[in-house]
């Protein structure tokens, strides 16, 4: 098990325009020493966070010793991102055997994708996710694309079984309607981060977007604390697994990636999707919150 | 005493029971009898059509129930058996990260699994049907299908679940492998159409009581296969032998499956397959749909134990009857005015095409029109089935909170025209409030400007029809639209439009059907708004058979909300009584 103390072989990010960005990763350069820094960008958005990759260059001058490497990711080729994932954190890549990960403004299936790969070289893992200070109050992100199953991590399905779908919420209606537009669920598990913060009481979707013939049961999560909602989330999914194909989509905290994740790991039979979009807000958020840490801790080493 | 409950019951047909399918199924009138055929068949339509019903009706479960309803015995020439491809294994998507060859056996070996497992599950489920069967066989049986695909076959009662064991745990065991942490990770032991389906198909022959069965393999949703699965499943389309099997394949209309081969040949419509188009236009109440919407109606009816036609259990409110009575006699009035020396058909046709104009010109002055009577709700559902029951069953639940508040027990045996309207009223605004909350929350692929835009259109275009319902113009009541200035320099529009359109159309907001166009011999696509729209803007839902020419530029520049569409833009084109 790390200790926050320790330093780190690589440090991955991925970088966003959001002011939080360039912020987050100056406190976390400032706490935790690394030999690299692993620097991901979305080759969509790449003139987009240009500057906050500059600006993070720059920052590495306080940090000499410390190699940076910047690679390319692709929404549009989920498989060119995940192959990359893979040579970069992988077996036989130069990962190392410690890691930090800033989730801070990865897309959810850059985070299972990674964590997928480092649990598969054994490394031992720290994520940090850095909260913003506010959202913006208009939308965040729009025009969603068609759901997708994660790579490696879509379980072992079962072709006579109906299907239950987990969603953690968040701001986005859009997307969640969509996973169960698509998956056409004959469970839903709806679970919604609780507590005021960002105006979630007002904001967050709540189970408004299930259709009234659906069965659905409504948890509430705490993303931000603790186990990011695993414990509460475990009791349902094992339920759920008896006798559905279980599909665990977030689209509420990051820190909730966390959790399913380690859900998908312990309930091999579920399967993880997500939803990208294909619009983000250019003023998604603004300032530097708290930030949140944690270890993960590999249930088993993953089949090769 | 009839019973209470909801005979009007809709939505998701794979949920119903063999013994619900049989009773709520309509086979006349909708050409679903083709799936009784050794034909490839393609089923077409948008969510809500009835394309999952017609399946399932055809599947051994329900056919069973059918003949013992009959008092017949349940024959096994015609095995109709259920393949549902919206199962999240079919989502699943690990071929993408393989090379091409590798993708297309991956996804072939999934398919034949998933077939291989329906076929199974359904002899399986109805093995007494087949007789019994002497353990040597059984063995025997297993030993060689064993040996025809190079596996061992696991030991179970019979030989139906061992196929069905086998599947399954194939399934798992490929998923295991796919899920490896290797990109490139493949599973070797791939099966496929020639070396799984073929053999267990020539094997089941050999078993005396399904020796001369034909497998009907019902495929429902293929537009969720991938592009690889696709592609195999129009080359075994494709395979001529139609002795065994045949596909019956239902899938939606907008962005239908391509027809491409893995060699990269096409099938071929009316030489491969057939289609068979479950949405179907709507002109009178003597049309097919009509007709079947009757005979639909009229059989929920009978399952609560009303025996009244479906016209007597939604009638008509008697003012809006004498309304059109009158309107009829001023449009008599208008038409003997103008020829005073004119033939009955020109007199009667005048009469057809402006009586009900003037009833909601009139109506439209004071107050919305009262949407009433079974024929409206017909036409309402633009003839597709889903629509047609989604009122209906809200209507007699409000029908029956109503007798149950004023202490009332028995079952409604008649749906108050005012409850009809109230309903209907309902309906008809959440279909535009899901325009106005946005396309783009429900359609994949629908950005935030598609959905404005399509707002706007449909705006636009609701607009146009009050307009001509409310002035003079030759065909007041047309509802339905079709794209002129299809011109060469004009294809970037056409094309952003339809792109546009194809987003309403999977919202079942917009139809398209086909028929004649101006020029003769040729036929031409026009769209037909959801006529569920209509109400809240007063229009005529039985519209007119006419449709109004609309330019493509015209009609893109409207979206973007640069123009106003108004009477002069649209160019009738209307239909004579038997064009289509």
């Amino acid at each position: 098990m790390i200790r926050e103390t320790d330093g780190f072989d690589t440090i991955a990010t991925l970088a966003s325009w959001e002011p939080r960005f360039v912020q987050g990763m100056k406190r976390i350069l400032d706490k935790y020493r690394a030999q690299k820094l692993l620097v991901y960008f979305v080759g969509e958005y790449r003139n987009r966070t240009e500057e906050n990759r500059e600006r993070l260059r720059s920052l590495l001058d306080e940090h000499p010793g410390m190699k940076l490497e910047e690679r390319e990711l692709s929404f549009e080729s989920p498989k060119k991102t995940w192959r990359t994932l893979e040579d970069d954190l992988g077996p036989g890549s130069d990962v190392g055997r410690r890691v930090l990960v800033d989730v801070t403004t990865m897309p959810r299936d850059v985070i299972w994708g990674a964590l997928f790969w480092l649990e598969t070289s054994s490394a031992e893992m720290r994520y940090v996710y850095n909260r913003p200070k506010r959202y913006t109050g208009d939308w965040l992100a729009r025009n969603p694309n068609r759901p997708r199953l994660v790579f490696k991590l879509a379980g072992t399905l079962e072709v006579d079984r109906p299907t239950a779908l987990v969603a953690v919420t968040g701001f986005d209606e859009n997307r969640c309607r969509q996973a169960v537009e698509y998956y056409e669920p004959a469970r839903v598990v709806v679970a919604a981060q609780r507590g005021g913060q960002y105006s979630n009481d007002a904001r967050n979707v709540g189970s408004g977007f299930v259709a009234g013939s659906i069965p659905s049961t409504d948890v509430q999560v705490d993303a931000f604390h603790g186990d990011h909602g695993y414990s509460a989330l475990r009791e349902h999914v094992e339920e759920l697994t008896r006798e559905h194909n279980v599909i665990l989509c977030s689209f509420g905290p990051k820190p909730s990636a966390i959790a399913l994740y380690r859900l998908q790991r312990e309930f091999p039979q579920t399967a993880l999707a997500y939803i990208g979009c294909r619009e983000y807000n250019m003023n998604y958020s603004d300032g530097l919150g708290d930030a949140i840490e944690g270890a993960v801790e590999w249930r088993k080493s993953v089949e090769r | 005493m009839a019973s209470k409950s909801n005979p009007f019951q809709f939505g998701a047909a794979n949920d119903f029971s063999p013994e619900k399918v049989l009773e709520y199924y309509v086979e006349d009138f909708n050409y679903s009898r083709f799936i009784n055929s050794r034909r490839n068949i393609f089923i077409l339509g948008e969510r809500g059509s009835g394309k999952t019903m017609a399946l399932l009706y055809h599947t051994l479960g329900t056919q069973r129930c059918k003949a013992k309803r009959d008092g017949e015995e349940c024959s096994l020439d015609q095995i109709g058996v259920y393949i549902p491809c919206n199962n999240p294994l079919i989502h699943r998507t690990e071929h993408e990260l393989l090379g091409r060859f590798k993708a297309e056996v991956l996804s072939e070996h999934i398919l034949a699994l998933l077939v291989a497992h329906r076929v199974a599950g359904v002899l399986d489920e109805h093995a007494d049907l087949v007789g019994h069967i002497s353990r040597e066989t059984l063995d025997d049986l297993g030993d060689d299908l064993g040996s025809a695909i190079g596996r061992d076959l696991p030991d179970e009662r019979s030989f139906f679940k061992q196929v069905l064991v086998f599947a399954r745990n194939e399934i798992l065991e490929t998923q295991r492998a796919i899920n490896k942490a290797d990109s490139g990770a493949f599973y070797g032991q791939a099966l496929s159409f020639s070396t799984l389906l073929m053999p267990f198909f020539e094997t089941l022959r050999r078993i005396d009581a399904l020796s001369q069965s034909h497998f009907l393999l019902m495929v429902d949703d293929a537009h969720d296969l991938n592009k690889h699965q696709i592609q195999v499943l129009n080359t075994w389309i494709a395979y001529r032998d139609h002795s065994l099997f045949s596909f019956k394949v239902a899938t939606v209309k907008v962005d239908r499956p391509p027809s491409i081969t893995t060699t990269g040949g096409s099938i071929l419509e009316g030489h491969d397959f057939t289609v068979v188009d479950m949405e179907k236009p709507i002109h009178n109440a003597q049309s097919d749909f009509g007709r079947l919407a009757n005979r639909i109606v009229k059989r929920r009816l009978e399952r609560i134990g009303c025996d009244k036609t479906p016209d007597q259990f939604f009638p008509l409110h008697e003012t809006v009857a004498s309304g059109l009575e009158e309107a009829r006699q001023e449009a008599r009035f208008d038409a003997l005015r103008k020829f005073p020396d004119g033939t009955d058909t020109q007199i009667n046709d005048y009469v057809y095409k402006y009586y009900r104009a003037i009833y909601f010109r009139r109506e439209n002055k004071a107050n919305l029109p009262v949407y009433s009577g079974f024929k409206t709700i017909t036409y309402l559902s633009t003839g597709v089935v889903r629509n047609l029951l989604e009122p209906c069953f809200s209507m007699y639940d409000k029908a029956m909170s109503i007798d149950t508040e004023n202490g009332g027990e028995a079952a409604p045996d008649v749906i108050s025209p005012t409850i009809q309207n109230e309903i209907i009223m309902q309906q008809s605004g959440k279909a535009w409030a899901l325009l106005r909350d946005g396309l783009d929350r429900v359609v994949v692929g629908c950005s935030d400007d598609d959905a404005t835009r399509l707002k706007r259109l449909f705006e636009q275009i609701a607009q146009l029809f009050r307009a001509r319902l409310l002035t003079s113009c030759s065909e007041p009541r047309a509802t339905s639209f079709s794209i002129s200035g299809r011109e060469r320099e004009r294809e970037q529009d056409v094309d952003e439009l339809e792109r546009l359109l194809k987003f309403a159309r999977k919202a079942t907001l917009l139809y398209v059907r086909e028929g004649p166009a101006k020029d003769h011999g040729s036929r031409e696509e026009y769209y037909v708004p959801n006529r569920m729209l209509w109400p809240v803007r007063g229009l005529d839902v039985q519209g007119q058979h006419a449709r109004v020419a609309l330019p493509a530029a015209r009609l893109l520049a409207a979206a973007r909300g640069e123009v106003k569409l108004d009477v002069k833009n649209g160019r009738d084109a209307q239909r004579g009584l038997f064009d289509d």
